[in-house]
């Protein structure tokens, strides 16, 4: 039992850890760099932020994402005598309020690695790629991103049910 | 009015064009030529399509928790 808190309280901790990281640069490409390319393409001063910061950022981003999945997967695994897991992705009962976050956060995994990653891939040059398929490839990653940053919310709003939800939201 | 002239005059009626990217875009009835935006293009939209998203997955899981009990 107290080696089973142990690794409970260890993958909440991580999880908290990877997850902060990975929402943090999630928002940061949102809220911020956007902005900024579109100021720096207009100055001309763009590459510094598509060569030296972009890929070092997706890197976190994109292993930050599957870290985080990985300690909530073992933290779920570490309830309930070991159907937390199943319990919270089949939406039985308590688990329903985290089963939805769970879900939500493996879309967004799902997203990550799919549509953001393998079109940023053409975007920064390391798949090669034409200028119109880089210009689709930008568009297809800007919206897989901002579909993420959306699903965050509820994510975070079911992740984070806990005493304050129960007695707020009866979650 | 004639299928012909329908597809010569359709830039007049509301149906799916072709947008950028080659995306369709399905136009508003009666607007004439403007397009739906996607939310997703403005912070604000993104912002308040995941509050509306969490609202209606809050109602699903009380409903559903209520059918439970």
């Amino acid at each position: 039992m107290m080696v089973e808190n142990s690794i409970a309280g260890l993958a909440r901790w991580l999880h908290f850890i990877f997850g902060i990281m990975w929402i943090g640069l999630l928002y940061y490409f949102n809220f911020v760099q956007v902005a900024a390319l579109k100021d720096a393409n207009a100055d001309g001063t763009a590459a510094g932020i598509t060569k030296h910061v972009l890929p070092r950022a997706l890197w976190y981003f994109r292993w930050a994402a599957v870290c985080t999945w990985l300690m909530g997967a073992i933290l779920l695994l570490t309830m309930d005598n070991g159907n937390g897991f199943v319990k919270a992705f089949t939406f039985q009962a308590p688990f329903q309020g985290i089963g939805i976050g769970a879900w939500l956060g493996t879309i967004m995994l799902i997203n990550v690695w799919t549509f953001i990653w393998q079109n940023q891939k053409k975007v920064i040059g390391i798949t090669p790629a034409t200028d119109e398929e880089k210009a689709k490839a930008r568009r297809v990653a800007f919206l897989a991103s901002r579909t993420n940053t959306m699903l965050s919310i509820p994510m975070l709003f079911f992740m984070a049910a806990g005493f304050t939800h129960k007695s707020m939201f009866g979650l | 009015v004639q299928p012909d002239a329908w597809v010569a005059d359709r830039g007049n009626y509301p149906w799916p064009r072709e947008g950028v990217f080659g995306a369709r875009r399905l136009l508003v009835p009666g607007s004439r030529g403007a397009t739906m935006k996607n939310p997703l293009d403005s912070l604000m939209g993104t912002v308040i399509s995941g509050l509306v998203i969490t609202l209606v997955l809050y109602v699903i899981v009380k409903v559903t928790e209520g059918a439970a009990t």
